[in-house]
Order: structure tokens, then sequence, then C-alpha cells
């Protein structure tokens, strides 16, 4: 379950460039790409593990003119779809 | 100079000399005729001793994936290509190869050969800037122009399409960067155009192609230029690597550095030649979406 204390990170198995601010990713079996709008590659590049989807989204309203309302729905909305595609790992925070 | 055997075929493949050595003469005398433009009298990079074992029905239809380089295992200098259809060694240091084809692995020839292309460039330290591409090329004055796209977008259409110009393949190409630059080289590796040119060409612009109602030519991202644009690069691993990131991280790389250097659009076009109007009246497109 995904929660605003969650913790993603990237997962090791795959590819990623930022090519022109938007982040393509590459799985490394080779039969998967995806594609990041700019708030969405700006969450990709925090989710290094150190950091919570609460602290991402403050991070995303200092970057974006989003409401932290707004920015907690995008970072769970996020994190839930790329988790569920294996590409984020997720870890509750103690 | 190793002499030329009668059951050899010395091919050229862009910059690379390689020697496929068949047990069966018959196949040395087909492989020379099917590649014959691409026929080397070159040293060799690498000599492969080539072993084909088929039984009654392999050559009708393949069910072997398009993704063959991916089911490989490797132990020493030993791999092992989709659960033992096609197996050998490697040594690179006494530049030769053996390898055995079994079964329906004979369909999985010529993606065996893209193996070898890259096996040789990244031994000769030109891996990370020269890449196998699913495409049709065509030189008009000089000016090389790519034309990328899946099965079935166009490639061997735009190739009929171009034949008052030079075709250099309808199927695979070579896109290297040289000096700085980028090029596009033929490759042995053609579809159903005959009249390919083993020839290369500086690159003046990648098209993304479909066929389409009328002509056009649309500018469109990076983002989306590389996302499909990588989907053609050809994998490019080496026959004994295990570190399958690695090569997606070159060809990753490779798209992202294509797509600062040379100018790239999505084609859409009509199954005749006028779409070389449009391609011809692209120096004046500047910041329209459509032609």
């Amino acid at each position: 379950m995904v929660s605003l204390h969650s913790y993603p990170a990237r997962s090791d198995d795959l590819v990623w460039r930022m090519i022109d601010g938007e982040v393509v990713i590459l799985t490394t079996d080779g039969n998967e790409i995806h594609t990041l709008n700019r708030v969405g590659s700006v969450i990709w590049e925090l989710s290094d593990g150190t950091k919570s989807l609460e602290e991402i989204a403050s991070l995303i309203c200092e970057r974006f003119d989003v409401s932290s309302e707004e920015a907690h729905a995008d970072v769970l909305e996020f994190a839930e779809e790329l988790s569920l595609r294996k590409i984020l790992q997720i870890a509750e925070g103690i | 100079m190793l002499p030329i055997e009668d059951a050899e075929c010395r091919l050229q493949i862009g910059d690379v000399c390689c020697s496929l050595r068949f047990d069966d003469p018959a196949y040395g005398t087909y492989s020379r005729k099917y590649f014959k433009e691409f026929i080397s009298e070159d040293e060799p990079e690498l000599i492969l001793k080539i072993y084909i074992e088929l039984n009654e029905g392999d050559l009708e239809g393949s069910d072997l994936p398009d993704s063959i380089l991916l089911s490989k295992t490797v132990d020493g200098n030993s791999f092992d290509f989709h659960f033992g259809l096609i197996k050998g060694t490697l040594d690179m240091e006494e530049r030769r190869c053996t390898v055995t084809f079994s079964g329906k692995g004979i369909h999985g020839f010529k993606q065996f050969l893209f193996s070898v292309y890259y096996t040789i460039v990244k031994q000769n330290r030109l891996g990370d800037s020269n890449f196998l591409v699913h495409a049709c090329a065509v030189s008009k004055e000089n000016r090389g122009y790519v034309f990328s796209g899946p099965s079935e977008s166009g490639k061997s259409t735009i190739a009929g399409l171009s034949s008052g110009y030079t075709v250099l393949n309808d199927e695979v190409v070579i896109i290297k960067k040289e000096n700085g630059s980028y090029l596009v080289n033929s490759t042995p590796f053609r579809g159903d155009y005959l009249d390919n040119e083993n020839v290369s060409a500086p690159l003046d612009a990648i098209f993304l192609i479909r066929h389409g109602k009328k002509n056009i030519i649309k500018k469109i991202s990076k983002r989306e230029f590389v996302t499909r644009f990588i989907k053609e690069v050809i994998y490019s691993d080496s026959l004994l690597s295990t570190k399958r990131e690695d090569a997606f991280t070159e060809m990753m790389d490779f798209c992202g550095s294509v797509a600062e250097e040379v100018p790239f659009y999505e084609l859409q076009f009509l199954p005749d030649n006028s779409f070389w109007n449009v391609i011809d009246g692209l120096d004046e497109l500047k910041s329209e979406n459509e032609v």
C-alpha cells in the first residue's frame, strides 16, 4: 500500500535518461519503454529511496505552481502506477 | 592474406570483415550469391566455422521470436542462444568462432550475425557510436536519408520508390559517428529490395515513417523521437557479454546523441515518389509543423 510515508526508489532493472527535461525509461528485458511528463520526471529524479513521498510532494510544490493537495495526489498516483509496473520500488518508512 | 576457400563467404558489414566458413560448401556458394554486393577480399577480423544441422521441416516457417538476441546464456567462452538452437564458442584472441545452428535455429542466422557485428565493433572500440538500425537508407546528391520504422511501415516501399537515387538498404543500416559526424552505411541484411549498394553517406535526416493519405512531414519532440527510434535500434549485445543493462545504456545514449545532432521528423507518405518533393522542401521547413 502506497502512502505519503512511503519511500520510492527507482528499480535497478532498467535504463533511463533525461531527454529535453523529460524522462525516458527502458526496461532491460527490452519490452517496455515509458516516458514521463515534466512533473513525473522530477518525481522520478527525486525517487532515490531517501525521500518520502510527502517530502517529494513538498519539493514539487516549490518547483511547480500546484497546491499541496494536488502535489500529494500526483505523487501518490505516480508511485502507485509505477510500482504496479515494477519500475519503482516502494519501501515503508520506519 | 588468408586464401578464400570454396565453402567460405567473406562478408563485409560496414567496416567489419568476417569470414563465414561452412561445413557444407553449398552454403558457402549460396551465401556468396545472396550477399553478392558485400563480398570482401579483406583480411577477416573474425573467422566463423559454421555447422548447420537441419531436419525435415526446419526451413518452413519460424516461430523464433525477434528477441532471440535476448535469450542467451554465456559460460566462459561458450554462448547459447534460445535454449541450444544456436550455440558455440568464441576466442577473440585467436579471432575464431565456432557455431552450430540446430533445427529452426537457422532462422536466427541473421540475428546471430548482428551479434557478431557488435562483437567486432566493440572489440575495435567503436561500439558506443556504431549501431545497426531497422531502416531504409537512400543517398541523394551524397546526402543520406534514413527512413526508420517497424515491420510494414514502408521501408521497402520507400526503397522501391527511390530507384532514381542510391538505395543503401531497405531493411537494416549502420548509423555511426566518424570524425564527429554521423554517417549511414549499408549492410548485407536486406529486405525485399534487391538493388542495395554497399556505400555510405553523410547522415542528413532521419524520418520515422508510416503510410499516410497524404505526404506530411512533422516535427516531433526529442522524447518522442528517442522513444520510437530506440525500438528500431538492434540490440547491441556482443556474443559473450552478460551485461544486458550496458547494451541498453549504450543504445539509449546513442539515440540521445542522434537526436541532438541529426534532424529528425515523422514522415507520412503516399505510395508514390511524390514524398521526395516534400523532403526536397525540408530546407525551407523552419517552424511549421506540417508541410
